[in-house]
């Protein structure tokens, strides 16, 4: 009996469980634009919160992956609190290679900039079905030439418009060398029209 | 082989070494940010007054640092840092490593503070896979299992290590070895030995070996080995080793008469002793992630090296009429120049799969006399010899990320081709695949695995 009423509670549990997973809100930007904003629990994570406290680069970055068509595109966020100014020095780069870089001043600030949504692709199609991964690496993004020659001559970056250089400015940080400090993997379906 | 088809194998061997060099050292060219300072235009580099080592028990910290080759009172990018990280990785003694900054005594200074996960003082590296071959026997191709970095010649090391003052380090083994060399034995020994680190704070380590070779054939007498290390700049290496090995042989010939209906048993006893030099010159450029096993990164070396081998003994020839031995003193004494060299590249697919491709190979050059002149038939006075291997794999970690910093557990398949000279000159062609399971943990790296190989 008491088994039975264990199962039952785990069987109703789980799905809240599953429920409460951290999962990005998505939004259609004119012109076919996805963009995605990112939980705030990502922030909370115990090894997240300790590198964002190391006095070093932070870097989020984000690959979508649309199968309907087979292509890759992405975006980072790069966050590193500066010990002395004691401010938090931010950076983000979007899928088509727009650059925002903000000297932020507090954490309430910092929530409120986490969860801009970040352009992550351009579609003319009516749906999308979307992988996103999100790794968590520590150190900033160093955007070597040999890196960025890698990924180029990789064959794993396209765009539909076939100008990869964004994307890969967008995706290339210490992709090549950092190990993540964790990573997350979301599947989502989006209607755009 | 034709002597034209070795000339073109040796050119192509040459250039491609060439292209391996300059194309490493040219990703090695870091921006120089390193100069004493506060920066003030350059946010991205913090100028580091003091280095920390955390969670130190075992190891000296003081060698932790001269192994990241980073120095306080300079100031450092994060890509810097990041290399640095990727240096203290593959050291044998800590299984892994996380860099913090905290605020330094004035106004734009910093503490760099590096936090370890030390490997226990023992260790073991032990790489079991029984290769299966094809139709023939003996085993038809050449069978190694040095598809792995760093001590790449050794399949089986069982030893402890301790640390000693501030800079140095004690270490004892039991070690076997197999390299791709016609011209060196190959035996397993027991070694113990010394490491300084940072010599004349250079940042520069010198090992001193003494080495008990274990042969099946020959006695060992004790064997010195010297091997130096000079960082020449944060993932190059200049490696210098002289190794002198010395091995007694000795066993008794017999010969059996037929007399008067009697067999009678004729015995001596025949000496030999060897010594064998190696003096090698190793250029490294390694940005790998583990000693042994990384799963990204790139490896590349160059090895020159001399080789000499001194033998004496005794050549036995029993005389049948006088029934007596005839006992004449030999000498043996070969000489050999080769050039080694490798390039490995490994990729990390995602959180758990890595590739790896490779090349390594080698060409050598020996020659080789006899006193007396014609006591020993030499079908080939002068030699050449080549190996060249061909490899790849797959790996794949049943441990999470998180999971990993204190180890790893993965799922391997390799595979390669290879290509050398035998001793008596024929051409050896072999593939192998094999799959295996990988363990890391503090204790040591073990490898299970089997193989096939046609």
């Amino acid at each position: 009996m008491v088994t039975r009423a264990a199962v039952i509670t785990a069987l109703l549990v789980l799905p809240l469980l599953a429920a409460a997973q951290p999962r990005p809100s998505y939004t259609v930007q004119p012109g076919g634009v996805v963009a995605a904003a990112l939980p705030l629990s990502i922030l909370a994570e115990r090894d997240v919160r300790k590198q964002l406290g190391s006095g070093l680069t932070t870097t989020f970055l984000l690959t979508a992956r649309n199968r309907g068509n087979a292509t890759i595109s992405g975006a980072r966020m790069e966050v590193r609190y500066d010990l002395w100014d004691e401010v938090w020095i931010v950076r983000r780069v979007e899928f088509d290679g727009k650059i925002d870089a903000q000297r932020i001043t507090s954490r309430d600030a910092l929530d409120k900039w986490w969860r801009t949504p970040l352009r992550l692709l351009a579609t003319g199609a009516a749906r999308v079905s979307l992988q996103l991964d999100l790794n968590v690496l520590p150190f900033s993004a160093a955007e070597k030439e040999d890196a960025r020659q890698w990924m180029s001559k990789s064959g794993g970056v396209v765009t539909p418009g076939g100008g990869s250089g964004s994307v890969i400015d967008a995706l290339i940080g210490t992709t090549i060398d950092a190990k993540p400090i964790t990573t997350y993997r979301w599947n989502v379906e989006l209607a755009l029209k | 082989m034709e002597r034209q088809e070795a000339q073109v194998i040796r050119t192509i061997f040459f250039i491609l070494i060439a292209a391996m060099a300059m194309a490493a050292a040219a990703q090695d060219a870091v921006p120089d940010a390193t100069q004493a300072g506060v920066p003030e235009a350059a946010p991205a580099a913090f100028f580091i007054e003091r280095i920390e080592v955390r969670n130190i028990k075992r190891v000296s910290s003081e060698v932790v640092i001269a192994e990241s080759r980073l120095r306080a009172g300079q100031a450092y990018t994060e890509e810097q840092l990041r290399d640095a990280s990727t240096r203290l990785s593959r050291l044998p003694f800590l299984l892994s490593v996380d860099f913090a900054l905290e605020k330094g005594s004035e106004r734009g200074q910093h503490v760099l503070v590096l936090n370890v996960v030390e490997t226990k003082p023992f260790f073991y590296l032990l790489d079991f896979r029984p290769i299966f071959s094809g139709d023939r026997f003996p085993i038809p191709v050449y069978i190694d299992y040095s598809d792995r970095l760093g001590s790449s010649d050794t399949n089986a090391v069982l030893g402890f290590r301790w640390f000693v003052g501030p800079r140095g380090a004690f270490h004892s083994a039991v070690t076997t070895q197999d390299d791709h060399r016609n011209f060196s034995d190959d035996y397993s020994t027991v070694t113990a030995g010394y490491t300084q680190y940072d010599l004349f704070g250079t940042r520069a380590f010198a090992t001193l070996n003494v080495k008990y070779p274990l042969n099946g054939y020959a006695q060992g007498a004790i064997t010195p080995e010297l091997v130096v290390g000079v960082p020449i700049s944060p993932n190059q290496t200049v490696t210098l080793k002289a190794e002198e090995t010395h091995l007694d042989s000795e066993y008794t010939a017999s010969a059996v008469v037929f007399k008067d209906g009697t067999y009678i048993l004729h015995t001596v006893d025949v000496t030999g002793k060897s010594t064998a030099r190696t003096f090698s010159t190793r250029w490294a450029y390694n940005t790998t992630n583990h000693p042994f096993l990384p799963t990204r990164g790139t490896f590349v070396s160059v090895t020159p090296l001399f080789f000499s081998s001194d033998a004496s003994t005794q050549h036995v020839f029993f005389d049948s009429e006088t029934e007596e031995f005839i006992v004449t003193p030999a000498t043996w004494h070969a000489r050999t120049v080769a050039l080694e060299a490798e390039i490995a590249q490994y990729w990390e697919s995602s959180e758990r799969d890595s590739w790896s491709v490779g090349v390594k190979g080698g060409l050598s050059e020996g020659s080789s006399r006899s006193t007396p002149d014609d006591l020993f038939d030499l079908e080939v006075p002068e030699r050449d010899d080549h190996f060249g291997i061909i490899y790849g794999g797959w790996s794949h970690s049943l441990w999470s990320r998180e999971r990993q910093r204190q180890g790893d557990s993965r799922i391997e398949v390799n595979g390669r081709y290879s290509n050398r000279s035998d001793y008596y000159h024929d051409e050896i062609n072999g593939i192998q695949l094999s799959a295996s399971w990988v363990r890391r943990s503090s204790w040591g790296t073990l490898r299970l695995g089997a193989g096939y190989a046609w």
